[in-house]
């Protein structure tokens, strides 16, 4: 237990007598975790090298810190907060199993780590996020497949939002289980129908908010941090958005790309690609490995 | 370079790399730059695959949920399933006879093909001791290949290790959306996607040498960032790659519509684009069938047996279905008796499925005698 309490706050691989430790204060406080935790965050261990930006950020913590260390006061719509961080394996509220998610190094995959620094993206240029058509009915769609989802499609667009498609061919062909079942009880109604038709009517009748983008402004946060030159504005920046910095030729790279966006050192406030250039550079940074410790 | 030829193409070595590894000549319609860099790369690969030839493929096949393993190699003979399953035993004519003892569930005409041509070897009543009904404690210990003990590598992970310790890139390739404990491994990072269009980083050109140097991050001594560093090198490394050789590839064999079909598709593309992956691990889920599991069961295991008959025919059109075995598993079997929604609870054992040109075919090991089985479940004779 206590190895599992300080794997969540502190780091992977506590160390032994300091693991022997903390059990033993636990077992000798009846279980207490408020001492338990006050011997943690009091510890040099919990402050030291070892344990320092060794934790990988889960989905909702990258995503989260990233609106924070943006200065976000207010939470966007879009790109959907649930949409982003299932698509990096932790759908909210919805864990895969009752062990939870596995966490730290689990997260990390070469897939995943390009989509973290996907969604860095999409949150710095909102306008390239892909956009699911019909979001609202991907349920049906999972439950279907494609062939008998696109028939239903073309019938809500008839204006058809009743029968179940006659004829079962195409289905058959497809062998959806869909054709399997209404073959067995031989129903020509369907429940994935009723599915889609209430996903349908729900919202005709409560068509969706228009969108909230995260409304920031990186110009005005490296101007007020007075700053004028390309070299300070990646040191700022790096030192912001990481916990660990970003030296030598790595850095001069970085340096280098934005002074070439912007024709040379200096940073025009007043330009009108400045904002572009500056989200240019930071999505760098965040695409950086450093960028997934916590 | 000389005019080399491929022996197996017949065509000028050059030409080869070009259009052997993705299927469409390179110079057509991409851009110079891109052309370059993936032409390094495919020579690369084609250099190490060269090397290793002739490789073995193993791909691995999870069937997770549960498969219910007597509804797929049925003992039709034996009176004991005609009791225990009233109304789901399957009657004798809607079964493919394998033998005198055993047949293939209805929908299993794809894998019945494949057992009349010698490739199918069925290993009875596979299971680990002391079996753990629960998924996912059952599906770690399947991973791991270490039941009731705490491992964090899986099997194939830690064979790779062994065998492969230089742990060149690409060895293994996991297409999922989230990595299987089986390949985690020491030495290998493993390449992991699902949809290859996905598995690609956004941004804009102007940020591709910046990018490069920026990941080209040298030992810190923070472990954690080293291993963040080694995985964004593994993605840079292999998405073009991966992305090229699956939409590329053309093939006339008709791999159906489930998910296990759109993956042997892909591994099969990514064999023919010459990759040097000697493990292949694909899961396809949906065997939890607790109610009305005839309709359910009759959708997997036609996409099953279809995936599978056209994944080799595939294979033998590319010339490599000597190379190639399939192994198939699942976390456990399912209980004898069926239940009171026409469906079936949790087991322990079931059969183990190995389909390939080398493979012993026919009937391996003991069937687990159901006469006993009722409340307990299938018993396992032959130890996972």
């Amino acid at each position: 237990m206590a190895r599992k309490l300080y794997r969540f706050f502190v780091r992977e691989d506590p160390d032994k007598t300091f693991e022997e430790k903390l059990s033993a204060s636990l077992r000798q406080h009846n279980y207490e975790i408020t001492p338990f935790f006050e011997e943690i965050f009091l510890s040099r261990d919990f402050y030291g090298p070892a344990s320092y930006a060794t934790q990988i950020k889960s989905p909702v913590q990258l995503v989260v810190s990233t609106y924070k260390k943006l200065g976000l006061t207010d939470a966007p719509t879009y790109p959907k907060f649930a949409a982003i961080t299932s698509g990096l394996g932790q759908e909210i509220f919805y864990p895969p199993n009752v062990k939870g998610w596995d966490g730290g190094k689990a997260w990390i995959n070469p897939a995943t780590i390009f989509q973290r620094q996907n969604v860095a993206r999409y949150i710095l240029f909102p306008e390239e996020t892909p956009v699911i058509k019909d979001a609202h009915l991907q349920g049906t769609r999972r439950l279907t497949g494609d062939f008998l989802f696109n028939q239903l499609v073309e019938m809500a667009e008839r204006g058809n939002l009743t029968d179940f498609p006659k004829g079962e061919t195409g289905m058959v062909a497809n062998r959806s289980t869909v054709s399997e079942t209404s073959r067995l009880s031989g129903e020509d109604f369907n429940l994935f129908r009723d599915v889609f038709n209430a996903a349908v009517r729900a919202v005709r009748a409560v068509p969706p908010e228009a969108p909230r983008e995260p409304q920031f402004d990186l110009g005005g946060m490296l101007r007020k941090a007075g700053l004028a030159e390309a070299p300070a504005a990646v040191d700022y920046l790096v030192q912001r958005f990481l916990r660990t910095p970003i030296t030598g030729e790595r850095r001069e790279s970085l340096v280098r790309f934005i002074e070439k966006q912007m024709g040379g050192a200096k940073i025009d406030f007043s330009s009108y690609s400045i904002e572009k250039n500056l989200r240019e550079l930071l999505h760098l940074i965040l695409s950086a490995p450093e960028y997934q410790l916590s | 370079m000389a005019n080399i030829h491929c022996p197996k193409c017949n065509l000028p070595r050059r030409e080869f790399l070009r259009s052997g590894l993705y299927g469409v000549s390179i110079g057509t319609g991409l851009p110079l730059l891109f052309s370059h860099t993936s032409l390094s790369i495919a020579a690369q690969a084609f250099q190490r695959g060269r090397e290793e030839r002739p490789e073995r493929i193993l791909v691995v096949v999870e069937l997770a949920g549960g498969n219910d393993g007597m509804d797929a190699v049925i003992p039709w003979r034996d009176d004991n399933y005609r009791k225990l399953r009233p109304t789901l035993g399957a009657s004798e004519r809607a079964l493919h006879r394998a033998n005198e003892d055993y047949g293939f569930h209805s929908s299993l005409g794809g894998l019945k093909k494949l057992w009349d041509d010698g490739l199918v070897a069925i290993v009875h009543g596979c299971g680990y001791p002391n079996p753990d009904r629960s998924h996912f404690t059952s599906m770690e210990y399947w991973h791991t290949a270490t039941p009731h003990q705490p491992e964090t590598l899986g099997w194939v992970g830690r064979f790779a290790d062994a065998r492969w310790p230089d742990a060149k890139a690409n060895t293994i390739v996991n297409i999922t959306q989230k990595q299987s404990l089986a390949v985690q491994a020491r030495r290998h990072s493993p390449v992991v996607f699902n949809n290859p269009d996905e598995f690609v980083r956004a941004g804009d050109a102007l940020q591709a040498d910046t990018y490069k140097k920026l990941i080209n991050n040298p030992k810190s001594g923070n472990e954690t960032l080293d291993f963040l560093t080694a995985i964004s090198k593994t993605a840079s490394d292999s998405s073009r790659m991966v992305r090229e050789a699956v939409r590329g590839y053309q093939t006339p064999m008709p791999y159906g519509s489930t998910s296990l079909a759109a993956d042997l598709r892909k591994v099969a593309a990514l064999i023919h684009a010459g990759f040097p992956t000697r493990v292949y691990y694909v899961s396809y889920p949906g065997f939890d069938t607790h109610a009305s599991q005839v309709a359910g069961r009759f959708y997997l295991l036609t996409g099953l047996g279809e995936g599978l008959r056209a994944f080799f025919d595939d294979l033998k059109r590319i010339g490599r279905a000597n190379d190639v075995a399939v192994m198939m598993f699942s976390e456990f079997g399912r209980r004898v008796e069926e239940n009171a929604s026409a469906g079936t609870d949790h087991g322990t054992a079931g059969p183990m499925l190995v389909v390939s040109a080398k493979v012993k075919p026919g009937f391996h090991g003991q069937h687990p005698s159901l006469t006993s089985a009722g409340l307990a479940g299938i018993a396992f004779p032959a130890d996972g």
